[in-house]
């Protein structure tokens, strides 16, 4: 009977196991428009890249320069869409991330900026400074550019 | 009508602000002179923002500083949390009374203050009130001589109290004491992220008495790096602590890591030590962690060798599953563990038990955990029974723990 149910236990598991399934497109995001400060010499990152200077794992620009990522306001559109394209992963799981993060290593989740403005402004202001911004808002005469974002997943 | 009501409140808060008390320093503003062109509602959007700024960084630097609110002693920035946790645990079996007990109060505080950009101090402490399961292994040959919840303990520990200092990705140089970066629970062993309450066997035991596969906390000395890779990120620890049973002294401990940047991390981990009377001793570990938009899988192996004393081994796995943007989560866990070595009070208390797990936790903000779960203790071979003593046993869980 122990055996039985062990086998019973078993099959569950593995049977919930391969019905997880997250098969990611690869692709340029649409929407989303990644800018840095108009003096860093990069034009083009990787969404590896972009998650790991999102979640501290990488701190330094290849320039030298400290990275300070500008997020977005948790409940806006712009910030679902960062999530699930970029970080591929659901708001609590990165809000848990950033949790147990303060809890362990004293980091704190990156400055969350309320508009596309805002950010810009920022980035403007900071060298080492990157942020997200909709492909509708103009960022033309600021002191930020544009970045080619690979390796992102497409539109749902 | 956004940009009505934002025009509205920019028109009468300054009037409101300046109308008081007077500043010690006026708010100035970086807006341009007025132009007789129509603006765009871009522009004036910028300019409505810039304001908010200005009046927010008043607010901050001139007013609350004034009027002696909290601010840092010392540090750029301080950031100040922490965590509670609250249990209730009910539990049955064979040879064992039926009992239910209001068993662990958990507070944990936290504290980072940053310096600069690579300079900071981390520390954690963490105050307990506790029932503890006495004679956990339900062994006829302790006292009591059954499995029960104990007298209450309290207690303050620092956890962790560490000065960092970051001279690249590469070194990362830690002094003082902290979670020891060995396998993922171990390193991880914040109580409130847990999704099965107090984490797996490796990294707990019922009765808070060390299983001794890993020592908990390094200290002294922590280095610790990361670089790029051309796919994903890889990474190394070194760390000393002093052993348990040989405070003159040092153990060493060193892990090496791999992450795709995206979803899979896979470690390997080691501990050595001289362990004095137990011998000289070696802890190895393996972990993988795998995380999905709507779930993910964690799993773990840990073994110590001691030359004065028999292998320690455990293992688990645990796949869970996310539901409603990570609002529910539901897990089952598959938990070994094999601790031939264990004494109390001078008698021999063997254990080798298959923990099958499962239950279900309630997010209803990411910072509030509400757990509800199982667990079904089965030993195994000749620890199943001592004296004619049955020693199985299942435990009903119930949690809640917040992160502030």
């Amino acid at each position: 009977m122990k055996s039985l149910m062990r086998f019973a236990y078993y099959f569950i598991l593995l049977t919930l196991l391969g019905a997880q399934s997250s098969i990611a497109a690869e692709g340029v995001t649409e929407e989303l428009v990644f800018i840095v400060n108009g003096n860093n010499p990069v034009n083009e990152i990787s969404a590896n890249e972009i998650r790991d200077f999102y979640f501290k794992r990488k701190r330094l620009w290849a320039t030298g320069e400290s990275v300070r990522f500008i997020d977005r306001t948790l409940t806006s559109q712009i910030h679902e869409m960062f999530v699930r394209r970029i970080l591929r992963k659901s708001n609590s799981d990165v809000e848990l991330f950033w949790i147990g993060q303060k809890l362990y290593t004293g980091d704190s989740a990156p400055l969350r900026e309320t508009s596309d403005s805002s950010t810009i402004q920022f980035v403007s202001t900071f060298k080492g400074a990157i942020g997200y911004v909709s492909s509708a808002t103009s960022i033309a005469d600021q002191n930020v550019k544009a970045v080619k974002v690979t390796g992102a997943k497409k539109e749902d | 009508m956004n940009f009505l009501i934002s025009v509205l409140i920019l028109s009468f808060v300054p009037a409101l602000v300046f109308g008081q008390s007077a500043p010690t320093k006026p708010v100035t503003t970086t807006a341009a002179p007025a132009s007789k062109a129509p603006k765009s509602a871009e522009q004036r959007l910028l300019e409505v923002e810039r304001r908010l700024r200005e009046l927010d960084e008043w607010y901050n630097e001139y007013y609350l500083q004034s009027k002696n609110r909290v601010s840092p002693f010392l540090g750029e920035k301080i950031s100040f949390g922490g965590f509670f946790e609250t249990a209730i645990t009910h539990i049955g079996g064979p040879d064992m009374e039926t009992q239910s007990s209001i068993n662990s109060q958990l507070l944990g505080i936290n504290l980072a203050a940053e310096f600069e950009d690579n300079t900071r101090f981390v520390t954690q402490i963490i105050n307990g009130l506790s029932y503890t399961l006495s004679n956990a292994n339900n062994n006829p040959g302790l006292t009591p001589a059954k499995r029960q919840f104990g007298a209450f303990a309290f207690g303050t520990l620092v956890a962790q109290a560490y000065l960092e200092l970051r001279k690249s990705e590469l070194v990362v140089l830690q002094m003082g004491l902290g979670y020891v970066p060995y396998g993922i629970s171990q390193q991880q062993r914040e109580p409130v992220l847990f999704r099965r309450r107090s984490g797996p066997q490796l990294a707990s035991t019922s009765d808070g008495t060390s299983i001794g596969i890993a020592f908990p906390l390094w200290m002294g000395l922590h280095l610790s790096g990361s670089s790029s890779m051309e796919k994903g990120r890889t990474g190394y620890n070194l760390y000393t602590f002093t052993p348990t049973m040989n405070s003159k002294t040092i153990g060493g401990g060193s892990r090496l890591w791999w992450s795709d940047s995206q979803s899979l991390t896979l470690g390997l981990s080691l501990q050595t030590a001289d362990q004095g009377t137990r011998g000289y001793w070696n802890s190895y570990g393996a972990d993988i962690k795998y995380e999905a938009e709507k779930g993910g899988l964690v799993a773990e192996y840990a073994k110590s060798k001691s030359s004065g004393e028999k292998d320690i081994e455990s293992y688990y796995v645990e796949p869970y599953w996310t539901l409603k943007d990570g609002e529910w989560v539901i897990y089952v866990a598959a938990d070994y563990i094999n601790n031939p070595n264990r004494v109390v009070t001078s008698v021999a208390d063997p254990y080798e038990i298959w923990r099958y797990g499962a239950g279900v936790n309630w997010l209803p903000i990411p910072n509030v955990r509400l757990r509800a779960g199982l667990l079904k203790n089965d030993y195994l071979n000749s620890t199943d029974t001592i004296a004619g003593q049955e020693r199985d046993y299942y435990a009903i869980d119930l949690s809640a723990g917040v992160a502030f």
